[in-house]
């Protein structure tokens, strides 16, 4: 009997303690794009984030002993890499006794940036091998297909001699993106 | 519990007025959290909370600004505060005896923590809304 009363609390006190739930809201604010599957870089407010392309804002309400930091954080991880972002921008978590409440923005750095975070792996099916295009010329934000793609058919900045590197636009799976460039370093 | 799971929390908006008057918008509202179109021009400061979520008060909040004549607000800060709050509740329970059995009805106190949800941001009007 003892024993029955005694592996009852020991199960209450385990669901006590797992006992906890994050759930998520969202409002789309950009173009979502498919899964990310990579890691997710992580700007707190106050912080100064690389440039990018807002997506949407994000909300994760964390209850019970889910009410923390990390299980905030972790929720609106999981909603941004739902809408294709790779970061979360402006991250502010607002700390309650047994209920915690975090916002963020849900962003894409492009992945060329040095502050952008390490490559996706990808979710879906393998990609294409990386190609060039020689013959076609593309402009930022025009539709693609094939994630990793790269061109130089833009051509080097007017003031260089030789075409940069990394190429001057790549294929996000979605659209060209054409980050600034700068110029190769003279050749010795 | 079924009754108070199929109430929505209300959601209360305001908003002030920092720019010229205008028509209340009927269109679409564009929501951004990171920047301002160039050219865009600030209509007024409006503001949307509640006992719920940004997928409610997001909208409200651009509805809003639509009634400034906004079509593009910007959201500037999102913040939640949270308070407990003590509320008597009232229970039933059997009472009298076993040959005369009766309902008897009782009172407790009981505290819950509540999330209020506050959006605040600026509206404006950008391009072809521009008067």
């Amino acid at each position: 009997m003892i024993g029955r009363v005694a592996a009852g609390w020991v199960s209450i006190l385990a669901f006590v303690a797992s006992c906890g739930t994050t759930e998520t809201h969202r409002v789309v604010t950009g173009r979502p794009g498919g899964a990310y599957g990579g890691e997710l870089a992580v700007h707190m407010h106050g912080t100064s984030p690389p440039p990018y392309e807002e997506v949407a804002i994000l909300q994760a309400v964390g209850s019970a002993s889910h009410a923390d930091l990390a299980h905030v954080v972790e929720g609106l991880k999981k909603e941004a890499a739902a809408l294709g972002c790779n970061a979360l921008v402006n991250v502010k978590v607002d700390q309650g006794a047994g209920r915690a409440s975090g916002t963020a923005l849900c962003a894409r750095i492009p992945p060329t940036h040095p502050l952008a975070p390490p490559a996706a792996a990808p979710a879906g099916p393998p990609p294409s091998p990386p190609s060039t295009c020689p013959d076609r010329g593309v402009e930022n934000g025009a539709a693609c297909a094939t994630p990793d793609q790269k061109c130089r058919t833009t051509g080097p900045p007017p003031n260089c001699a030789a075409p940069p590197s990394p190429p001057d636009c790549f294929c996000d799976g979605r659209q060209w993106a054409c980050p600034a460039v700068s110029c190769p370093p003279p050749a010795e | 519990m079924v009754a108070l799971g199929a109430c929505r929390p209300p959601v209360e908006s305001s908003a002030v007025v920092t720019g010229p008057a205008a028509e209340e918008h009927g269109g679409s509202v564009v929501v951004r959290a990171s920047d301002v179109p160039p050219g865009a021009r600030q209509v007024g400061v409006v503001e949307a909370h509640g006992m719920t979520t940004i997928d409610r008060l997001v909208p409200e909040l651009a509805s809003r600004a639509a009634k400034l004549g906004a079509n593009f607000v910007k959201v500037d800060d999102i913040s939640t505060k949270f308070e407990i709050l003590t509320h008597p509740v009232s229970y039933q329970y059997r009472c009298g005896t076993q040959s005369s059995p009766r309902q008897c009805t009782g009172t407790r106190t009981q505290s819950d923590e509540v999330a209020t949800t506050s959006v605040t941001g600026r509206a404006f009007r950008v391009g072809a809304a521009e008067r």
